[in-house]
């Protein structure tokens, strides 16, 4: 009796356990494509796949394509929360409505993969998805991530590009100061001059006295900054309910991850 | 000219020995008789020199050799100059020549090792080798100081019964200055530039001996063409200069913050300055001339100190070519560090634009006040027009490209990746890019106003193209194109716009540090004062 009396709480206790280890075993290293606009066919779908399981080896990997109102960052990063958490995991997210597509990575995946790599990646393919090449923008974007998580290098022409402009503009300015510096003449500072030459002046009878005094109104800094503040709070604190109904929903994006986007 | 008691030979001035020298069998004398051996000995108070003309730029020099002179110091023409005999005065003093010619031979090699953009000829040895020795006629003031001044000085503090006030008192400073100054110089030839002539200042008046003519010996002599009451006010003005910070740094003023300014002061306060005396001498500068599409440029060294004046050009192509192998090193250094995307880099090229514009509309300020200065002589009063508009803009703009440095290309370095959202760097952008577009076009067309011709170079065209590139940056940032070559060829215009700005500034600094040949006809340089 006793033990017919626990048996359905044993049992429950381990379906629950079952279903926790199930659950985080189902979510690790998985593939998932949530292709909501049906951009891939099925040849591509599979393609996809394939790639997506050889960086799985490594973290989750998912794909979205959408068209929201939202960003696609924010998409991004809100579904890698909702599926993984802070799990490994890398995320290519294209948004048809805002035209622009992300690659977001998070836990180990990001320690890897920078947000300066996710941006050049982004940037190396944009291309493919502006003529309409989805599923080979996404394979491509997954190949390149799976290299730099292996420490391979990729094609950074955007790095490249930029560095080398902004290197040339510091160089003119650079040089251009130097030529100031190295072929202007020094002129003796004329109170310098007469001293070393022993010429002397000297003052006699020095004294001040007060010749006016007045008062205006300035109040220091820090008591300014301290009545903006007031005022700030004051007003903040009445708004604070809706305020904090708003902060539930956003709280799920900002697991720690980052990624890089792009128009196309 | 005087020969050597020995074998008859020619005889210099011999700079090391500080006697006349042979140059045949290099035997020494000593210098013979001054000025008050000549009053003694009852010789007027002129004596007679061989006066050369440049035929090509009309400079004229004075020496006591007999040969011809081939080249002139002025213009360097490789000609025979024109001569014909002439009594001049007699000046009161001199100094020797302290320096000799390999000496201002290494201070002026050692100027050229820093000057990495000089043109290719002015590193010879042949130009090297041209320095040549002149006295420069200068006249010397005695002036005495003796007289009151006032000056007014803020003090500022917190009300003590109320902080919201402050409490400004105001102090009369007063006291009475006594002064002797011996042997302030100014040049008396308007042919040497006030400019140089004050930047190989000072002479050392004490090593000044009675005039004898045996000091010209091997060298040459310009002479005296300004009249001496013209530099009284000049003079006059460095005595009050040094009177008034002689007060700004005395012990019971020094806690003070005075109001005025030196010029302020200057007129305000005379001091008591009055000339008592005025010599005339003649002081030593070694003279090298450089000729470059048909301007001049002097390196001169002072005979005595060896204190040096060089106007040396910018090669521009030198300029362009150390850009380039200075621009190698950067981007590997870049390319360590920074990551930026086109639309980031579209504004951050835009703002580094915007102040590569008030560089250079400063710049080019500055060149036409100095050339101003050069043109009309004497001192211009630094007056500083600082206009609060354009400093707060240079700030904002300075700001934005901190924060944009800091919260975007430093992310991986700093891990501050995650900080801002996206969409609120985006909106944050594209505010900042329109307000550095609106601000550049704003201050393009205020530049494009002011600047004007610096000498002969036209100051305007930089700011149209600065503005033409504004529009286009300002456009791909609104347009927002989805290609990068369309943000790239908008940077690169930043690029080729900063390159016009400095060459015309680079061609400007190089006319300005240069001076024409017509400068000797009597019409321009410093010529109000002329016997």
């Amino acid at each position: 009796m006793a033990w017919n009396k626990y048996r359905v709480f044993i049992t429950a206790v381990f379906m629950l356990i079952g279903v926790l280890m199930f659950s985080d075993y189902a979510l690790a290293n998985s593939v998932i494509i949530e292709d909501e606009m049906d951009v891939l066919s099925y040849e591509e779908e599979e393609t996809l796949r394939a790639t997506m399981n050889e960086l799985s080896a490594y973290g989750s990997v998912l794909f979205i394509s959408i068209d929201s109102n939202t960003n696609s960052y924010m998409i991004a990063s809100q579904r890698c929360w909702d599926y993984f958490q802070n799990g490994s995991a890398a995320v290519f997210c294209i948004d048809f409505n805002n035209r622009d597509l992300t690659i977001y990575v998070t836990g180990e995946m990001a320690d890897r993969v920078s947000k300066s790599k996710c941006d050049i990646i982004a940037d190396n393919v944009y291309g493919y998805a502006s003529q309409g090449y989805y599923a080979r923008a996404a394979i491509e974007a997954f190949t390149q991530v799976r290299m730099v998580y292996e420490g391979k290098n990729i094609s950074s022409g955007m790095k490249i590009v930029g560095n080398i402009c902004i290197a040339l503009i510091i160089a003119l300015m650079l040089n251009y100061m130097l030529a100031k510096a190295l072929h202007g003449n020094k002129k003796m500072d004329n109170y310098a001059m007469l001293s070393d030459s022993g010429n002397n002046a000297t003052i006699l009878n020095a004294s001040y006295r007060i010749n006016n005094t007045s008062s205006y109104y300035s109040p220091p800094v820090w008591l300014i900054i301290l009545r903006i503040l007031v005022v700030l709070l004051g007003s903040g604190r009445g708004g604070s309910g809706h305020h904090s109904g708003s902060s539930g929903g956003g709280g799920g994006h900002g697991g720690g991850g980052h990624g890089g986007s792009h128009s196309f | 000219m005087i020969s050597c008691k020995k074998c008859g030979g020619r005889m210099v001035f011999d700079i090391v020995s500080q006697k006349l020298k042979c140059l045949q069998c290099e035997s020494l004398q000593d210098v013979g008789k001054g000025e008050s051996d000549v009053k003694e000995a009852g010789i007027s108070d002129t004596f007679e020199v061989r006066m050369y003309t440049c035929p090509v730029c009309g400079a004229e020099l004075a020496t006591q050799e007999g040969s011809a002179v081939s080249f002139c110091s002025y213009c360097d023409a490789q000609t025979v100059l024109t001569d014909r005999l002439e009594i001049v005065k007699r000046p009161d003093y001199i100094i020797p020549f302290k320096k000799t010619k390999i000496d201002c031979q290494k201070i002026y090699k050692k100027k050229l090792r820093t000057a990495i953009y000089a043109p290719n000829a002015m590193l010879k040895q042949g130009h090297i080798d041209s320095f040549r020795g002149i006295y420069m006629p200068y006249y010397v003031y005695d002036i005495e100081q003796k007289g009151a001044f006032h000056l007014t000085a803020d003090e500022f503090s917190r009300d003590p019964y109320d902080v919201n006030y402050k409490v400004c008192t105001t102090y009369l400073l007063e006291g009475d200055v006594v002064g002797d100054y011996r042997s302030l110089t100014h040049d008396a030839s308007n042919n040497f530039p006030d400019i140089i002539s004050e930047c190989i200042a000072p002479f050392n008046m004490e090593e000044s001996v009675p005039f004898g003519e045996e000091y010209l010996y091997g060298f040459y002599a310009d002479i005296p063409n300004v009249k001496e009451v013209y530099y009284r006010q000049y003079v006059t003005e460095l005595a009050e200069e040094y009177a008034y910070y002689t007060a700004y740094n005395n012990r019971i003023f020094r806690k003070f913050s005075i109001n005025e300014t030196m010029e302020d002061s200057v007129h305000k306060n005379t001091f008591g300055t009055k000339v008592k005396n005025a010599s005339k001498a003649m002081l030593p500068v070694w003279f090298l001339s450089y000729y470059m599409r048909g301007r001049m440029s002097y390196a001169t060294i002072n005979g005595q100190t060896g204190r040096m004046h060089a106007d040396i050009p910018v090669a521009i192509w030198k300029y362009l070519l150390f850009s380039i192998i200075t621009a190698v090193p950067l981007y590997f250094i870049l390319n360590l560090f920074v990551t930026i995307t086109p639309p980031n880099l579209l504004i951050l090229c835009s703002a580094i634009q915007f102040l590569a514009l008030r560089f250079y509309h400063k710049a080019v300020d500055k060149l036409q006040e100095n050339r101003e200065r050069v043109i009309k002589g004497g001192r211009l009063s630094e007056q500083k027009h600082i206009k609060m508009s354009s400093v707060v803009m240079t700030g904002i703009v300075c700001a934005i490209m901190l924060i944009m440095f800091i919260f975007n290309m430093t992310e991986d370095l700093f891990g501050l990746s995650g900080i801002f959202s996206p969409v609120t760097m985006s909106f944050a952008y594209r505010v900042v890019s329109g307000i550095i577009t609106v601000a550049g076009i704003g201050y393009a067309i205020k530049v494009a106003v002011d600047a004007d011709y610096v000498i002969e170079v036209n100051a305007k065209p930089p700011t149209f193209i600065a503005m033409g590139v504004f529009l286009v940056c300002g456009a791909v940032s609104i347009w927002q194109p989805v290609k990068d070559i369309y943000y790239y060829i908008a940077c690169y215009g930043v690029v080729a716009a900063i390159v016009v700005f400095i060459i015309t500034l680079i061609w400007a600094y190089n006319i300005c540090i240069t001076r024409p040949l017509e400068m000797f006809d009597r019409t321009g340089g410093d010529n109000s004062g002329l016997e």
